[in-house]
């Protein structure tokens, strides 16, 4: 069972920045520079645990404790 | 408006769509990890920039300077659809661009009279994106397994959906430029 430290961890990877800089009330535009970046991130990070969504439940992710929630982590 | 005016105008617009289709897909290729979709994603958008080109030199060879069009129909339809979320979705916008792009110059060849060269680059253009849209095709068809048919079919239907909108944006400018142009011929 991953956990909400690993999380932070595996998404500061993708994005190459440091894992002190994410925090479940870390807003999702303030850790990508472009859109495109947050496409990277969401399907590296769906292909890492695998589990698939769409961009319509993603739709409603602004930080990034919206986003676990999708990822189903505590 | 002069028919030359129109030509231009247009061709310009298909030479900005396309360098804006090679920078869309090049940037979901990165998104993907190495592998068969990843291969072909990479040649279809260093085909997009080769289809800039062609559009650049059939202006050139009509001896027309390209105008710098500060949007593109990817533009708009991005707006209307928005980003994919996962593989299955960027198959989903692709296919649903090349057939739009696929109608689009099939119904530009369609008008009679025309510079012999702009039909020889739409005829050019229009063979590889052929390999496209069968590309995606069965690539989409393969996913089906993983992510059911319904879920699939659904995301197309959005998918189009959204270029709908968009593209009843921007008929309103150069279908009125095409039209012109089979009035002429």
């Amino acid at each position: 069972m991953v956990d909400e430290k690993q999380f932070f961890s595996d998404m500061a990877n993708i994005l190459a920045c440091p894992a002190e800089q994410i925090n479940a009330k870390t807003k999702m535009l303030d850790l990508v520079d472009n859109s495109f970046t947050l496409v990277e991130l969401i399907i590296e990070m769906q292909e890492l645990y695998g589990i698939s969504f769409g961009q319509i439940e993603l739709k409603t992710v602004e930080n990034v404790g919206q986003l676990q929630e999708l990822f189903n982590i505590d | 408006m002069n028919i030359n005016e129109n030509i231009r105008w247009l061709l310009s617009f298909y030479r900005t769509s396309e360098i804006s289709g090679a920078l869309f897909f090049g940037q979901l290729a990165r998104s993907m990890k190495p592998g068969i979709i990843q291969h072909n994603m990479t040649q279809q958008f260093a085909d997009e920039a080769q289809h800039s080109r062609y559009w650049a030199d059939c202006l050139q060879q009509l001896d027309m300077k390209p105008i710098k069009l500060e949007r593109s129909y990817q533009d708009y339809y991005l707006k209307a659809a928005g980003l994919p979320s996962n593989l299955m979705e960027v198959l989903a916008i692709t296919h649903v661009f090349e057939l739009r792009v696929f109608e689009q110059y099939s119904h530009h060849k369609k008008i009679i009279t025309q510079p012999k060269i702009v039909l020889q680059t739409l005829d050019t253009i229009i063979g590889e994106e052929v390999w496209h849209l069968k590309w995606v095709r069965k690539a989409l068809k393969d996913m089906e397994a993983e992510y059911g048919v319904n879920e699939v079919q659904s995301t197309i239907k959005r998918f189009m959906q959204a270029d709908r909108d968009a593209y009843l944006k921007v008929t309103d400018e150069y279908q009125d430029r095409i039209d012109s142009m089979m009035l002429t011929a």
